[in-house]
């Protein structure tokens, strides 16, 4: 079986097959013998050079998410119809709102020059107010909401026009 | 003090005010007593484990809180509807509303906490610091600030004076406030203006009022409390101290009991204070007093919170005690069953709060479906958990989903117990703070007991996970996986639309079938 999984904005071509009791994978050309059994609970029992590990893996969508010893991993199972679509979702110099809530303040005004770090935004979000800060040094060049609205998740906030490095 | 002032009413049906952890934590306590449920639930939680657990279960409302669980007109029709006693609100929401207490009382139903009047009196921040100096408690040197115009404008040359008399650096705090909201530090005097303002705009959507003081900020302080416990015969005691100083934005992260901090002697000192402080309001049922520690040993009452704590759950595990069973003999009209000398302590607890959240982006909530859920357990390991695999955590509540509390004969063998419980801590679906209160633990200055309330700040800044050490291996099981799920995707479609007969059991033979009507 082929897969393409995205990991990190990378993706990786992954050729799996059974191989007796046992699985041989092939990842981005190399060979990776895996032992791994499925236990009664769900989990996957891995043999590994380091003994025994034991992990979860649930999927959601093209998602899939792996818990091993206290870690998440989040992959992303490769549709090459649909390729376009997550990069546009990256996102560049504007920020949005990473969850429901109320516009506090803004206390910048379009054309306002700022530096990293700088306030831009404060929103308060299940009481708690949040500072929002320029990721980037650069001039305030459009401002999407005003104080008191109510956004959504993934609405668009404020966009800032980096600054050129010379 | 000693004469009876409540005559011994027993209870008989208790309706929890409450969803989550927390109403679990109490549905099971009733349970254990033999007493009647009632669990309230928002129209989002009708399939919520506290829901389930109770014996009935009245829906009161919209998922927003403000529609449901804090309204107080419904939780107590459902109460006389339902012929509940008592009602017991656990923590957050109703629990330290005077109003409610009150209300409560009109109808005759017994509230599980205070009176409304202490809850007024220790609610109202600068009151209780009024009350706790006069009983001889040592407070941390504070003033109130004068009335902000509407825009929330304070005059600034009188707020100046006051805050130099105060002294820098200080905090900026609202004085109906908890939770860490409407609460600002100002080290330098610059930003003195802007700091009162925004804490009194934050404590005015939070809390409705926006009245805010000053205080003295004591540098790296741990925050200690100690659980006492009141009767209605005039019995004061308390059950030891929790550590708190693991906190991230006020909102504690990890408890642990003793404190690290504490040499026997501090501990009488700071409990007889603790002590004091609950006679000075003559306290009945659980509550906590907050202190702040400063590295010189010199402790200062905070305030008193009027409930149940979250990190109840230490005090537990090392008195042997069952904090909320007490709470309901106490609101029964029973006397405490323990002298002070007759509570005793054994080993050591820690309590670590699984979050919803994601600590590599800002501690944003997570919201979505938890797809999967495995909890450690083993001895010495305690969940209190509000969530089950397919539950939907929502934007409406608190993004905490449950407590992982360890017990050991010492500090290190909880540490390392903690650790390892966590390591067996899976959740998928939504981020959690599992692998961060890892890094936590197994971080030198905590191993240390180093601790105070910056500790997160200074010991973790910018913390990243350190998933990609597993990177590869995640791959390859998600592969492998994935290849499973669609080879059985397949045996299903050869093998036709119902589920592989197992051999050994009737089921497979007996094709379909219908119970109670339903298919």
């Amino acid at each position: 079986m082929f897969l393409e999984f995205l990991t990190d904005d990378t993706t990786v071509p992954v050729q799996v097959n059974p191989d007796g009791q046992d699985w041989r994978l092939e990842i981005d050309g190399q060979v990776v013998p895996l032992q791994a059994v499925r236990s009664r609970d769900g989990s996957w029992l891995v043999e590994t050079h380091q003994g025994r590990r034991r992990l979860f893996v649930a999927s959601r969508g093209d998602e899939r998410l792996v818990f091993c010893d206290g870690k998440v991993h989040t992959l992303r199972l490769r549709d090459p119809e649909h390729e376009d679509e997550d990069i546009a979702a990256a996102g560049g110099p504007h920020l949005v709102a990473d969850m429901p809530g109320k516009v506090v303040a803004v206390p910048v005004e379009t054309g306002q020059i700022v530096k990293v770090g700088h306030t831009v935004l404060i929103i308060e979000s299940m009481k708690m107010e949040t500072e929002l800060a320029a990721p980037v040094a650069g001039t305030v060049a459009t401002i999407h909401v005003s104080p008191g609205q109510v956004v959504g998740m993934g609405d668009p906030l404020l966009d800032i026009t980096p600054d050129v490095e010379e | 003090m000693s004469e009876s002032r409540i005559d011994f009413q027993p209870i008989s049906r208790v309706l929890v005010a409450n969803r989550g952890e927390i109403a679990v934590r109490v549905i099971r306590a009733c349970r254990e007593m033999g007493l009647g449920t009632v669990a309230v639930c928002s129209e989002a939680d009708r399939q919520a484990p506290h829901a389930r657990l109770a014996d009935q279960v009245v829906v009161i409302g919209p998922a927003e809180p403000s529609e449901s669980y804090l309204r107080q007109d419904r939780i107590l029709e459902a109460a006389q509807a339902t012929d509940a006693d008592a009602i017991h609100p656990g923590y957050g929401f109703l629990a330290e509303n005077a109003a409610f207490a009150r209300a409560c009382a009109e109808h005759g139903i017994r509230f599980i906490g205070p009176s409304a009047e202490v809850i007024e009196q220790m609610g109202e921040k600068t009151a209780a610091r009024a009350i706790m100096e006069k009983a001889g408690v040592p407070v941390v040197p504070g003033a109130l600030l004068p009335e902000p115009d509407e825009g929330g404008v304070f005059p600034a040359d009188e707020v100046r004076d006051i805050a130099v008399q105060v002294g820098y650096p200080l905090m900026v705090k609202a004085a109906f406030g908890g939770g860490g909201k409407g609460m600002r530090l100002v080290q330098d005097p610059e930003d003195i203006l802007d700091a009162c303002q925004g804490a009194w705009r934050e404590a005015r959507s939070a809390f409705g009022n926006g009245t805010v003081y000053l205080e003295k900020f004591i540098e790296k302080p741990r925050h200690v409390e100690f659980q006492i416990f009141g009767d209605g015969w005039g019995n004061q005691v308390h059950l030891f101290e929790r550590e708190c100083s693991i906190q991230r934005r006020h909102q504690k992260i990890i408890e642990e009991t003793p404190s690290p901090a504490l040499s026997p002697e501090l501990r009488e000192k700071m409990g007889a204070a603790a002590v004091a402080a609950a006679r000075a309001v003559d306290y009945q049922g659980a509550g906590t007093v907050e202190f702040l520690l400063g590295a010189d040993g010199g402790f200062y009452f905070l305030e008193m919170n009027t409930r149940l704590q979250v990190e109840h759950p230490v005090t537990e595990l090392i008195t042997g005690i069952d904090l909320v069973r007490t709470q309901i003999q106490v609101a029964e009209g029973r006397p405490l069953p323990w002298r002070q000398e007759e509570i005793t302590a054994q080993g050591h607890a820690i309590e670590c709060r699984i979050y919803a959240e994601d600590p590599e982006n800002n501690f944003m909530p997570s919201l979505g479906q938890i797809l999967l859920l495995h909890e450690p357990s083993g001895p010495g390991v305690r969940i209190d958990s509000g969530i089950e695999e397919g539950d939907e955590v929502s934007i409406y509540y608190d993004p905490m989903i449950a407590k992982l509390s360890v017990h050991a004969g010492s500090r290190q063998n909880a540490l390392d117990r903690a650790v390892a419980a966590l390591k067996d801590y899976a959740v998928l679906g939504v981020t959690t703070n599992v692998e961060y209160l890892m890094a936590i633990l197994q971080h030198g200055a905590f191993a240390d007991g180093r601790l105070h309330t910056g500790f997160l700040y200074e010991n973790l800044p910018d913390w990243r996970s350190q998933r990609s050490e597993d990177g590869d291996l995640a791959l390859a099981i998600s592969a492998v996986d994935e290849h499973a799920r669609q080879s059985r995707g397949k045996a299903r479609e050869i093998h036709g639309a119902g589920t592989p007969a197992r051999s050994g059991t009737c089921w497979g033979t007996l094709g379909r079938f219908r119970v109670n009507g339903l298919d």
